[in-house]
């Protein structure tokens, strides 16, 4: 088989005596998309700076088509194209302005830039807006025009730092659209998240980190599969009511307490009406009753048990509590 | 992805590359400046605001004590101020572009890192010339002329180009060297207006008490002045050029061996 697109080995990189990525492998091929899933301070940004060469790795190699970060960084430049974390175009210019100056640097000719320019701004719904300065844009058409930046000139390999991180939900699936378009075209895809929608929707596999170490690795079915499926959650406000629902729901397997809400797994849907039966019949009655697949906080909770011992994540998305 | 109307052509490398890169990047600070109401006013108007008010209000003074037109130095001076208020404007919008996610999406690109260096430099130097000829435009409604012919004029914004370079290449430094922005205009202000004030351009040297009056002649902004001068109106050449030439060349070489170490940790991050 062919050499991946992107190929890391045993990557390390420290910041003092703090290794933030420790040990980290794994591999992208041309076509596909690999979500780099991972809660705050995992290390995600880490290894995508040490990926674009705006981070020279303490040991550990990493290499993008065929060109090693190392002792070929003009090689991968020329390979990749990176969205990073934070929005990277000019506030002060207009997003056409922006797209042509990049293309400009990139070698396009004027009048070359300026129609890869429209042809972008229109591909990602900002025709309207192309000639507003970027520092008039809302979060979501920053996020774009970054995304159209990072595309002026095709390269085989795109790298996506929490592309949609703050965007409302038809941005996020705008995005994801593109994304899926371009995998489609043959790129490779990296991108990191903390929202296991995100990667499920996307990602053909997924790679779990975890201060700075993989903890996980696979399919996103094989990765939900391991977690277990989802929970009811019975909100009970009044303490003594609650007491008593925890003895009628006695017959479920691992019901936890979790402020005034019983968190209870589910093995499969009809089991909701079995709970909902052991609660009638103990005469209780539920502020509020909720199903939810599994989270990213109940899978690093599953995940990174074993890893950190029982303390469990830092790590808190607030979802699943909507 | 839709088909791509234009290929890129082969990325040169060396030094076209960087010279290319660099006009770029150059084009993006001049279109940033223009856009910049503020900049503007510091760097354009207020100084020509002072060229006409200086001239208002000492211009009788100084034509009976010394028997030539104020503007004839003033004008020189002006133009020097406005390379001097380039500094603190530059060096503030370099400290941001060197810490902005502009920046790293350059460094993650396949061009010269330092064309982002020479972009800004570029970018200020032609700004101040152009300011420079404005300058030079507008003071001839109140009488400053290029008497010594052609050549001597171009001479003339060579000397103001030199300067200029000075200047970028302080506000390079600044830039790379402040720990937050208003630290720089700290370093810059204070210095720049005391030169400014104690040089040969507001006052002839004669008005200086004898104990400082070599200091001053000595001192940057007044050689460049009397250069200047020279270079339009006529008087002494020889000495006030090399000494102008010696200030600013030495200077921009200092600022050079600092920017390249400073602006080496800054690319590899
Ligand atoms: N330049 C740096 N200097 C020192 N420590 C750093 C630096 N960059 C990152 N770190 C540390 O390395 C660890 C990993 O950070 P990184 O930014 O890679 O995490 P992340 O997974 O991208 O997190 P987030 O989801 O918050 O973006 C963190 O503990 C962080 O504090
Ligand atoms: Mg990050």
């Amino acid at each position: 088989m062919a050499e991946a697109a992107i190929e890391i080995d045993r990557l390390r990189k420290s910041f003092g005596p703090k290794a933030a990525v420790d040990d980290v492998s794994f591999s992208v091929a041309a076509g596909t998309v690999v979500g780099l899933l991972g809660p705050n301070g995992a290390g995600k940004t880490t290894v995508i700076n040490c990926l674009t060469t705006l981070l020279t790795p303490d040991s550990g190699t990493a290499r993008l088509a065929g060109h090693d970060v190392t002792t070929d960084p003009a090689g991968v430049r020329a390979s990749v194209a990176v969205t990073g974390q934070f929005a990277a175009v000019d506030e002060t210019l207009t997003g056409r302005e922006n797209l042509v100056f990049f293309g400009r640097l990139l070698r396009l000719t004027r009048t070359g830039a300026s129609a890869r320019a429209a042809e972008l701004l229109d591909q990602f719904g900002l025709s309207e807006a192309g000639d507003m300065p970027a520092g008039h844009y809302s979060g979501g058409m920053r996020r774009r025009l970054d995304l159209a930046a990072s595309l002026v000139v095709p390269r085989p390999i795109l790298v996506l730092d929490e592309p949609t991180t703050g965007l409302d939900p038809r941005s996020r699936q705008a995005l994801w659209d593109a994304v899926r378009r371009l995998a489609r075209d043959g790129m490779a895809i990296l991108l990191t998240t903390q929202y296991l929608e995100e990667a499920d929707a996307l990602a053909e596999r997924i790679v779990v980190i975890d201060e700075g170490r993989v903890i996980a690795e696979g399919t996103p079915k094989e990765l939900k599969k391991d977690v277990g499926g989802s929970v009811c959650e019975v909100q009970i406000s009044d303490a003594g009511d609650r007491a008593r629902a925890t003895g009628a729901l006695a017959g479920f397997v691992g019901v936890k307490e979790r402020d005034d809400v019983l968190v209870v797994p589910m093995r499969g849907t009809d089991e909701l009406s079995a709970i909902v039966r052991a609660l009638d019949g103990a005469a209780l009655k539920a502020d509020d009753i909720a199903v939810h697949p599994p989270t990213l906080n109940d899978v690093f909770f599953a995940l990174t048990k074993d890893h950190r011992g029982s303390e469990g994540p830092a790590f808190d998305t607030g979802e699943g509590r909507s | 992805m839709t088909a791509t109307t234009s290929a890129p052509a082969a990325l040169p490398t060396g030094a076209g590359g960087l010279w290319a890169e660099s006009r770029i990047i150059a084009g993006r600070v001049l279109r940033l400046f223009v856009r910049s109401p503020m900049m503007l006013l510091a760097t354009f108007g207020f100084p020509l605001l002072q060229l006409f008010m200086l001239l208002a209000a000492f211009n009788i003074l100084v034509h009976d004590t010394l028997g030539e037109s104020y503007v004839v130095r003033l004008a020189p001076l002006i133009i020097l101020i406005t390379a001097f208020s380039a500094i603190g404007s530059s060096a503030i919008a370099f400290w941001v572009d060197i810490r902005s996610g502009v920046f790293n999406r350059l460094r993650a690109m396949p061009i010269n890192a330092l064309s982002m260096l020479f972009g800004r430099m570029l970018g200020d130097l032609v700004r101040i010339l152009g300011i420079a000829v404005l300058v030079a435009a507008i003071a001839y409604l109140p009488g400053f002329r290029f008497e010594q012919g052609f050549g001597a004029a171009v001479g003339f914004f060579v000397l103001v180009a030199l300067f200029g370079l000075m200047c970028t290449s302080i506000a390079v430094v600044a830039a790379l060297s402040a720990p937050y922005p208003p630290v720089i205009m700290a370093w810059v202000q204070l210095p720049t207006l005391a030169l400014t004030l104690m040089s040969s351009g507001y006052m002839p040297l004669d008005a200086y008490p004898s104990a400082i009056r070599s200091v001053v002649a000595a001192q940057p902004v007044s050689t460049a002045v009397e250069a200047l001068v020279g270079l339009s109106h006529g008087g002494p050449l020889l000495v006030p050029v090399l000494a102008t030439v010696a200030w600013t060349v030495g200077i921009s070489v200092l600022c050079a061996f600092v920017t390249v170490r400073k602006f080496r940790n800054f690319v590899a991050g």
